[in-house]
C-alpha cells in the first residue's frame, strides 16, 4: 500500500488543487482506523464488563437485603424471647415470695409439749422481703423451754431466727408466759 | 488553512473522541467495579452480622430456656386468677368449701402496684377474720397454699378461740394480677 491510496482512500477522485499535506500526518488516518477498531472492541468490552459488573452489583445488594431481612427476623425473635424471658423471671421472683408457711405454722405448733399451750402464733412476711418471715409467739405456759423447743423445731425445719426478742413479763417464773419474736429465714442449704 | 488541512484537524478531532469515549467506558466500567466491590463488602458484613445475631439468638435460647419453659408451666394459674374478680371468686370459693368455719369479715383490698414489675404488675390482699374447728382451719390454710399455689400468705394469726379446740384465724392473702394487654389498634 503506498502513499497516496492510505491518504486519499476516503475521498472520490477528483483534481487535486491543493498542495498535498505534509508527510508526518499520513498517520492521522491510520490512528483513525486504530481508534475505530478499538473504540468499538474495547467500548463492547467495557460496556459488556460494565453490565455484568451491575448484574453482580445487583444480585449483591438483593442477598444484602436477603440477608438484613433475615438479621430483622432473628433480632424480632430474640426480642420475643428476651420479653417472655423478663416475664419468666418476675413470675418465678413472685413464686419464690409464695413460700408454703405451713412448715412454720405444723413446726410450731409440733413443738408444743402437751402440759403446755399457746395462746398466739402471727407469721407476717412483706412484698420488698417475702423471705423474711416475722413470727411472733404468744406461749401461755412452758416459757424459756418451750421457746427453745419451738426455736429447735424450726431449725430442723430448715429457718434460722435472727432479730429475736423475748418478753416474760414475770421474770421470776421460769415457766409463765412469755412473748417470742424472730425473724425466720429459710437456710440455703435447705432450700435446693 | 486549506480543506485538506480541515479534514486533517476534523479527523484528529473524531480520533481524540474515540479515545475519550474508550476512557468513559473504561471508567463506567471501573466505578461499576467498585461499587460491585462495596456491595460484596455489605454483603459479607450483613452475613457476618447474621451469623453473630444467630450465634447470640442461639445462646440466648439455650440460656433461657429453663425459665421460659417454667413460664409456659405456671402462665395457665396465672391468667386463672390473673384479674381482680377472678382472684376474689377464687379466695371466696375456697372458704366456702370449709362452711363449719364462720367467717366474721372478709374484705379485698384495691390493687396495689408491684416495684419493678411490668407482667405481674400489680396484687391485691383479701383477708379474713373467722373462727372454727383448729384441724379444719390447718386445713384450710393447706388448701389455699396447695390448690391457691400462686397466691402469698401475707399475714396468719392463729389465737385460741371461745370453745374447746376453737381458734380463731385472721388471715391475710395475697394474689398476682397480670399486667391488662393494650387493645389492638385496627
Amino acid at each position: 500500500m503506498n502513499k497516496s491510496s492510505i491518504m486519499h482512500d476516503l475521498k472520490p477522485e477528483r483534481p487535486d488543487l491543493s498542495p498535498p499535506l505534509p508527510a508526518f500526518l499520513m498517520v492521522l488516518p491510520v490512528l483513525f482506523y486504530l481508534s475505530c477498531v478499538g473504540a468499538v472492541g474495547l467500548g463492547a468490552l467495557f460496556t459488556l464488563k460494565t453490565n455484568q459488573a451491575q448484574k453482580d452489583e445487583q444480585r449483591e445488594l438483593d442477598s444484602e437485603q436477603d440477608v438484613k431481612r433475615q438479621i430483622m427476623a432473628l433480632k424480632q425473635e430474640q426480642k420475643i424471647i428476651d420479653d417472655t424471658h423478663a416475664k419468666a423471671r418476675e413470675v418465678e421472683a413472685w413464686m419464690h415470695s409464695t413460700e408454703p408457711l405451713m412448715d412454720v405454722v405444723c413446726a410450731v405448733i409440733n413443738s408444743v409439749k402437751k402440759t403446755h399451750t399457746l395462746s398466739s402464733l402471727r407469721l407476717s412476711r412483706t412484698a420488698d422481703k417475702p423471705e423474711h418471715i416475722e413470727m411472733r409467739i404468744e406461749i401461755n405456759n412452758g416459757g424459756n423451754q418451750q421457746k427453745e423447743d419451738t426455736v429447735q423445731a424450726l431449725v430442723k425445719q430448715g429457718y434460722q431466727t435472727f432479730r429475736d426478742d423475748l418478753i416474760a413479763p414475770n421474770k421470776n417464773d421460769k415457766d409463765g408466759a412469755v412473748t417470742y419474736t424472730a425473724t425466720l429465714v429459710k437456710a440455703a442449704s435447705s432450700e435446693e | 488553512m486549506n480543506a485538506k488541512h480541515l479534514a486533517s484537524l476534523l479527523l484528529f478531532i473524531v480520533v481524540l473522541l474515540l479515545f475519550q469515549l474508550t476512557i468513559m467506558l473504561n471508567k463506567r466500567w471501573t466505578t461499576a467495579m467498585e461499587a460491585t466491590r462495596d456491595a460484596e463488602d455489605r454483603h459479607g458484613a450483613a452475613r457476618k452480622e447474621q451469623t453473630d445475631t444467630s450465634n447470640a439468638l442461639e445462646k440466648v435460647r439455650r440460656e433461657t430456656a429453663a425459665r421460659r419453659k417454667y413460664l409456659e408451666m405456671w402462665r395457665q394459674k396465672f391468667e386463672q386468677s390473673g384479674t381482680e374478680i377472678s382472684a376474689k371468686n377464687e379466695f371466696t370459693r375456697m372458704l366456702k368449701r370449709f362452711p363449719t368455719l364462720v367467717q366474721f369479715v372478709t374484705n379485698t383490698s384495691g390493687a396495689v402496684e408491684n416495684k419493678d414489675m411490668g407482667f405481674v404488675n400489680r396484687r391485691i390482699t383479701s383477708s379474713v377474720k373467722l373462727e372454727g374447728d383448729a384441724e379444719k382451719t390447718i386445713q384450710l390454710l393447706a388448701s389455699i397454699e396447695r390448690e391457691l399455689s400462686t397466691s402469698r400468705i401475707s399475714m396468719l394469726e392463729i389465737r385460741k378461740g371461745q370453745r374447746g379446740n376453737d381458734v380463731e384465724l385472721d388471715l391475710a392473702v395475697e394474689f398476682p394480677l397480670l399486667a391488662v394487654a393494650e387493645p389492638e389498634k385496627k
